[in-house]
């Protein structure tokens, strides 16, 4: 009987028992596991290290699923201003980690992994806990997609370096460069071999999710050899993957499976390494929340608004990295292990983890409570020239107008139907890039964030007939019915529960996509059931149709043609 | 490297980079990836290389691999799927347990193994090989047929002996008949304990626990990953074999409504699991044992293939089964289980045999195992061929059972504010319609209904099988995921209707291409129903009034959902009357509703796309 089998029968039940307490509140995961883990380590249930060796194929998981998701074309899709982003902020805040872990008396490498943990934002937790957003395409989700993104790759980076054995130059040197020889050999592969070994596999799920973990076993077992970081190794391999291929449902339900089974083993076993905190492990664990929760927001929101973006945005965004990253506790405990960073960090860098981690999924929840305080406390004064500088406004006040929110398809679309029959109309939006095309074609726009009082007044929201949104927002959404104004008020929302409260609460009208469409699909699928027609003359005849659509409308290369869906923001 | 301390089990990776080689080699030549993994070992240890040292890892993935695979064995346990054909299945599995243990007996003693290696010898070479069986069933899509049903059903009482026999022969002593009768008293007092508390779980606890969670896909996989270990360790902590436990937990959780999904969540990490533990298997065999006894293999092998299957048409025949129902339902149980191999390991540990009697064991695997692959994926072949031989056999008095299996039906992937008022219609031109959806409210939500809902993701290729994608007349998908809507298409029937959702143009364009034969753009449909309403907004206010009341009405309706109506009914359907072909709102010539789909006409000013860009 295997010695290990009880220890990791604590952990899963363990982990379990935290989760189904959890289910309530909309608390992530990892720092579940995390105090899973301590309570663990803390109640002696097992000997501290006996899963250390499943923990680190945790970690090989966790990096390959990172590298078997970084698809080129997310290369390609990273928001323009995101990696600016980043890297001010990583710079920033790390400069500061730096100093802060040197001032509590650590070594100039200690403190190196003090300033990765306080810079470094978790992209699992983050992009858990703004879902919503994401999928919405909101314009804060898609700058938290993207930062989460930008940070990942850095973290890689610096474990690259890092994981040098020795400080020398050289040694760095020589680890980088065995460390592109690597990435070659894993592009080679992803090019050349891997769709080769998809075809030969003859679409066996199980043969499929095995060549991947050879893969990660292959490359994990070079890196060794090459006594490169694993982490390396598991980026690399993640890497020669690519998702382009047509049985990849079956790898990557595969893959979530295996790593959601070793990274639980990871996170816990982080946890139960832990030894009792002492006072200079909590000033630690609590110098880099600070860190964290004050001031890493307030260094992103700042280099957003110099962005261009607005406050609202900016503060969202920032609510969504106040955590720490999960790379940083990996760097951790290879620094434990390596007896680069004393068990303080450690236990520091943990703590603070999984604290950040709970902090974060609290301020998510109230973002829009915390950035009204820090409106109040007047952080954007200096914003509001910038506000209405952008903005282009008619010269007489507008009045008996229509105020539409967002300009994304849906948005445009209304606009032109009110100029069509010589409706005054005026546009607020808060993404820049959507700004600058409003501007181009309409005259009348205002740049920021509809839930802004300034904004508000410009947009003369008191004087307006109507306020059409397009964002299915439930926040701005509620903000909207509770202004006073006795414009009518069209909404949007996700579904139809959420419509029937909107209209309760005062909205004339609510468009819920699905349920508009639903109807005219329905015809179009009895017509299509009870047609004569064989399968294939319908196809061609209903792509017949879409394709001329879109070639009259001429639409394809002007704004792109995936700004083609009518209302997606 | 920093975290260099710790490193990458070399005998694992060992493991896993040969077997991955053997599986394509083997997978080439259309043999079982199981035979893969156990040459693996063999090639690895002790018999070829002997460079691999067993170090903690892999002990543990060994031993978690037997317990997943039976916890995986205990989840598609589902007494539901054989029901129509329970008895004549419990007479056969009866009937061919006793049989081939007989056979097994008489063929090992006559090749001169002494008493109690015939014993172990043919308690362990009963069993059908469940992973081959169903593995290579379904690919060919012949799972739910009846002979497959039959040999599912027999497999799965088979399954039940094999827990008992495992306990069994896990006991501690065997010194005399009492302590043997003792302990085997004992051991089933603890496994009805164990399966009391499963039952009252599974009755109770479970479908609570795992609604909590079925939100959540890491939590809900944890959590059965939990359940597992939580009877694993309590086997453990009753000196019961861990298999028992694992396998009551996957028994008691097959009762739950989630356990498709589940199943399929656990399965990639049983398969990874499964390479360490035969390959273990393989490298606990010297060179030497191996082929001790090969001429007693293959004589055996031989004897126990034609046996096995004469035995298994005779009993099947006696169930007045066609012949070729019996003829099929055999040739597919001849070979020897990777459970013989299970067993034996047992039974080496616990000293009843001698490694030799496990190579032999292992060689009977290897070769029965390969030969019936080719047995089972030619099996209508053989058939026809030899078909004279079964012919007396036939007799007007002999029918098979009609089976229910889905044909010509709708699969229906998730269901959303644009698909749910369509199901009515659905069903009403299609016939079946099968709803595959991950939303664990679902299934709940349409008990009552004439629709089956699976639960899972659409992702898994067994949830496909088990919806019937394959054969079903329509398919709907409400998702705007690209792979799964190319995965619909591409599975689908080539005569089958595919429908499909997409976020946008550019999306759909590629869709059509893909073969989807039409493809909803809600987005864009909902946006010239905006544009209309505004129109009427500016142009008559009291018009836009009775519009937009008339239409909160029907989203109040939809909101309330089926709870607001009795359950059953038509009407249980929220908006299911916005369909009805003869309401007003539906008319087809009233002006709101011209059906010849001129509210999509390219030329219509409604939709006019420069409209966005031109102002």
């Amino acid at each position: 009987m295997s010695e290990l089998i009880e220890p990791l029968a604590f952990v899963f039940i363990v982990a379990a028992v935290m989760l189904l307490i959890a289910t309530r509140a909309p608390v992530p995961a990892v720092p579940l596991y995390i105090l899973a883990g301590l309570g663990i380590g803390a109640g002696g249930l097992i000997d501290p290290g006996t899963t250390l060796e499943l923990a680190q194929l945790g970690i090989a998981f966790l990096v390959f699923a990172f590298g078997v998701n970084a698809e080129p074309s997310r290369f390609l899709s990273v928001a323009r201003d995101s990696e600016h982003v980043a890297a001010v902020q990583v710079l920033a805040v790390g400069s500061l980690g730096f100093v802060a872990g040197l001032s509590f008396g650590l070594d100039p490498l200690p403190a190196v992994y003090f300033a990765v943990a306080a810079a470094l934002s978790s992209s699992l937790v983050g992009r858990e806990l703004a879902e919503g957003e994401i999928r919405r395409n909101l314009i804060h989700g898609r700058l938290t997609e993207s930062i989460h993104f930008v940070q990942d790759l850095f973290a890689v980076g610096i474990i690259l370096v890092l994981g040098a054995a020795t400080f020398s130059l050289d040694a760095i040197a020589l680890q980088l460069g065995y460390g592109v020889l690597l990435f070659v050999a894993a592009i080679l592969i992803r090019i050349y071999v891997f769709d080769l070994l998809v075809r030969l596999s003859g679409d066996s799920d199980e043969l499929i999710m095995l060549t991947g973990i050879g893969l990660l076993i292959g490359f994990l077992a070079i890196a060794e050899i090459l006594d490169l970081s694993i982490v390396v190794g598991a980026f690399a391999a993640g890497i020669s993957i690519t998702q382009e291929f047509e049985h990849n449902l079956a790898l990557l339900s595969a893959l979530e499976s295996i790593e959601n089974f070793f990274t639980a083993i990871f996170f816990v076993t982080l946890g139960s390494l832990v030894v009792a905190p002492s006072v200079e492990v909590l000033s630690m664990a609590g110098a880099l929340m600070l860190g964290i929760v004050v001031v890493k927001p307030l260094v992103t929101i700042w280099a957003l608004i110099y962005q261009g973006y607005d406050p609202r945005t900016a503060a969202l965004t920032s609510f969504s990295l106040d955590q720490i990253s999960e790379f940083a506790l990996v760097l951790a405990i290879s620094g434990l292990l390596a007896g680069t960073i004393p068990q303080t960090l450690f236990d520091a860098i943990i703590l603070a983890a999984a604290a950040t981690m709970v902090t974060s999924s609290i301020t998510y929840a109230y973002e829009n409570t915390f950035y009204r305080v820090l409106d109040r406390i007047g952080l954007f004064g200096s914003t509001r020239q910038l506000t209405r500088e952008r903005s282009s406004l008619p010269d007489e006040p507008l009045d008996n107008h229509v105020v539409v929110v967002g300009y994304g398809k849906l948005g445009s679309s209304v606009v032109s139907v009110c100029r069509e029959l010589g409706k005054p109309v005026i546009v607020v939006e808060n993404d820049p890039d959507r700004f600058e095309l409003a501007r181009e074609f309409h005259e009348t726009c205002v740049f920021g964030d509809a839930m802004n009082d300034d904004v508000q007044a410009l947009l003369g929201i008191d004087r307006a007939e109507l306020i059409v949104s397009t964002a299915p927002d439930r926040s701005l959404s509620e903000e909207i019915l509770s202004l006073s104004t006795n414009a009518d008020v069209i909404l949007r929302a996700d579904d139809t529960e959420v419509a029937v409260e909107l209209v309760d609460d005062g909205a004339t009208y609510v468009n819920v996509t699905d349920f508009l469409a639903s109807e005219q699909f329905g015809h179009t699928l009895s017509r299509l059931l009870t047609a004569d027609s064989s399968p294939e003359s319908l196809r061609q005849e209903n792509y017949r149709l879409l394709r001329e659509r879109v070639s009259d409308s001429g639409i394809v290369g002007q704004i792109g043609p995936e700004e083609l869906g009518p209302n997606r923001r | 490297m920093a975290a260099g301390s710790v490193t990458i089990a070399t005998d694992f990776a060992l493991i896993v980079l040969t077997a991955v080689a053997l599986g394509y080699l083997f997978r080439l030549s259309g043999q079982p990836t199981i035979v893969a993994y156990l040459v693996t070992g063999i090639v690895l240890g002790p018999v070829f290389l002997d460079v691999i040292t067993e170090g903690e890892l892999v002990e543990l993935m060994a031993e978690l691999g037997l317990g997943f695979l039976l916890f995986l064995l205990g989840l598609k346990l589902r007494i539901d799927d054989i029901r129509e054909i329970l008895r004549p299945v419990i007479n056969i599995a009866l009937w061919q347990t006793v049989l081939q243990t007989a056979l097994a007996f008489a063929v090992a003693y006559a090749l001169g193994f002494t008493l109690v290696q015939t014993t172990i010898i043919a308690l362990a070479t009963v069993f059908g090989a469940t992973p081959i069986i169903v593995k290579v069933l379904a690919d060919k899509d012949e799972l739910t047929s009846l002979p497959g049903k039959i040999d599912v059903g027999v497999l799965i009482l088979q399954d039940i002996y094999l827990v008992v026999l495992l306990a069994i022969l896990g006991a501690d002593s065997f010194e005399n008949p009492t302590t043997i009768a003792a302990n085997i008293a004992e051991i089933f007092v603890l496994m009805a304990g164990i399966g009391v508390f499963s039952y009252l779980a599974a009755r109770h606890v479970l479908p609570g626990l795992f609604r909590m969670v079925a939100g959540d896909r890491e939590a809900f996989f944890i959590v059965g990953i939990a359940w597992a270990f939580l009877f694993i360790y309590g086997s453990m902590a009753l000196d019961l074999s861990i298999e028992v436990g694992a396998f009551l937990a996957g028994l008691s959780l097959a009762q739950v409504q989630y356990t498709t999904e589940l199943t399929e969540r656990v399965r990639p990490l049983t398969d990874l699991f499964m390479v360490v533990f035969f390959s273990s298997i393989g490298l606990r065999i010297a060179a030497d044992d191996l082929f001790e006894f090969w001429q007693e293999a293959v004589i055996a092998s031989i004897a126990l293939m034609l046996g096995n299957f004469l035995i298994m048409f005779y009993l099947i025949n006696r169930e007045d089964f066609t012949p070729e129902t019996s003829f099929l339902g055999s040739i597919n149980m001849v070979q020897v289980s990777e459970f013989s191999l299970v067993v034996g390991a047992l039974a080496v540990q616990q000293e009843f045999i001698e490694e030799p009697i496990l190579g032999y064991l292992s060689l009977m695997a290897i070769m029965t195992m390969s030969a019936s692959t080719y047995l089972i994926k030619y099996n209508h072949q053989l058939y026809d061929l030899t078909r004279p031989l079964w012919a007396r056999f036939e007799s007007d008095d002999k029918r098979d059972v009609e089976l229910k299996t889905y044909r010509d039906h709708a699969v229906v992937i998730g269901v959303d504010d644009v698909t749910e008022p369509v199901l009515p219609v659905l069903h009403e031109t299609v016939g079946d319609v099968v709803i595959v959806d991950r939303n664990p409210e679902t299934s709940d939500r349409f008990d009552d209904t004439p629709y089956d809902v699976i639960y899972g993701d659409f992702k898994h290729g067994e949830l496909r099988k088990e919806a019937g994608l394959d054969r079903a007349s329509v398919v709907l998908s409400s998702s705007v995921q690209s792979e799964i809507n190319e995965t619909a298409i591409r599975e689908a029937d080539d005569d089958a209707l595919v429908i499909v959702e997409s976020d946008g143009v550019d999306n759909a364009v590629d869709l059509y291409e893909a073969g989807a034969h039409y493809v909803t753009i809600p987005t864009v449909l909902a946006g010239i129903r905006i544009r209309e309403y505004l129109t009427c907004y500016i142009r008559d206010r009291s018009a836009f009034r009775t519009l937009v009341d008339d239409d909160i009405g029907w989203l109040r309706s939809a909101a309330a959902g089926p709870s607001s109506v009795e359950p059953g009914s038509d009407r249980s359907k929220p908006g299911a009357d916005r369909f009805d072909p003869d309401a007003d709102r539906f008319d087809p010539d009233a002006d709101r509703f011209d059906p010849d789909a001129d509210r999509f006409d390219p030329d219509a000013d409604r939709f006019d796309p420069d409209g966005d860009t031109d102002v």
